[in-house]
């Protein structure tokens, strides 16, 4: 198990009223199914309806500054210190 | 060539780099889609440069909620077109530019048209299904596209050359929800200001672009942060199997 620091972005950041947590898991799905247990309203804006565990289409998750769909993404392994962003893209101009 | 009033108006920035480079500035010519929050001090601070050539395309008239951000319409204005309110204040602040302006709806039907043969796209716009247009209009006739967006205290923008660095669908595939957003003036300001910062270089060749990477402004922080992005291959823009591959 990873320690893990997560950001949270944007209306994320809001609804959580954090913009930073510790959270522990394996790999970025068990972090995120962690947060959301956490704070249950960030579920239906991170996480698709349904049962695989799918991010919502327009969410950003970067490990490191590197986003995950380059890497193996939910199932990207973690390691202690690692740096997690959930960043829903804002739209307004 | 540069007139005496011109040398004079902007010495302190042909300090930077030099009288060529501020030609190559008043022979651009910058489609900017938008003429509320970000496209004001887009179009401000570009015309304050010296870029020759705007072209201003919004659909709105001026409204009293725009003028907590979207500077540079003023109390008379409301009621009036945005880029008429814009054009007038842009030729008022700096006569040696022109300002080309399109009160109409950016759609599939007028893009290409408004986009013309401009040099840089600048996104200012607020909703998704009009920026994957530009981004598409972007790609099919090589023309640099310079993306921003805000929403509260937060903003993100990212430079895209079209066939070289990500684009905006590898970056974003699909839409946001839509939402009447609560914005204060300052984000949009930080944001654009980033984006004319891209396009001065871009034109000017100087520097190291936002290619590749987006940035991510929080505003409650204080803080950048950049993600890194790349092109995908599945991209429907720009990937392999797109129909706009030649």
């Amino acid at each position: 198990m990873a320690n893990v620091t997560v950001k949270l972005f944007a209306n994320l950041r809001e609804i959580a009223q954090t913009s930073s947590l510790s959270l522990t898991g394996e790999s970025v799905k068990d972090v995120l199914l962690s947060l959301t247990e956490q704070y249950p309203a960030l579920k239906e804006l991170v996480i698709e309806e349904g049962g695989d565990v799918k991010l919502c289409g327009y969410i950003n998750v970067f490990l490191n500054g590197n986003n995950i769909k380059h890497m193996e993404g939910l199932d990207t392994i973690l390691n202690d210190d690692d740096e997690l962003g959930i960043f829903p893209p804002v739209s307004g101009g | 060539m540069l007139d005496k009033d011109e040398l004079e108006r902007y010495s302190r920035q042909i300090m930077l780099f030099g009288e060529d480079g501020q030609e190559r500035l008043k022979d651009a010519c910058v489609f900017i889609a938008g003429a509320g929050g970000l496209g004001c001090p887009v179009a401000l601070y570009l015309a304050v440069a010296g870029v020759g050539h705007l072209r201003i395309a919004d659909k709105d008239t001026v409204e009293k909620t725009n003028l907590n951000r979207q500077v540079l319409h003023w109390e008379n204005d409301i009621g009036r077109e945005k880029v008429l309110s814009v054009g007038d204040k842009l030729r008022e602040i700096n006569p040696h530019i022109e300002a080309e302006t399109f009160h109409i709806t950016i759609d599939e039907s007028n893009v290409r048209e408004l986009v013309g043969d401009a040099d840089l796209i600048i996104d200012a716009m607020d909703n998704y299904p009009v920026r994957y247009l530009l981004n598409q209009i972007a790609y099919e006739k090589g023309i640099p596209l310079i993306h921003g967006a805000i929403r509260g205290f937060d903003g993100q923008a990212m430079t895209i050359i079209p066939g070289k660095s990500a684009c905006f669908n590898c970056v974003f595939p699909s839409p946001t929800p839509t939402e009447v957003f609560p914005v204060l003036g300052v984000t949009p300001g930080i944001i654009a200001m980033i984006q004319v910062n891209e396009a001065i270089k871009y034109l000017l060749k100087k520097g190291d672009l936002l290619t590749d990477r987006l940035l991510i402004w929080n505003g409650l922080s204080s803080e950048m942060e950049y993600m890194k992005v790349s092109r995908r291959p599945d991209c429907k823009i720009c990937g392999t199997g797109s129909k706009l591959q030649e």
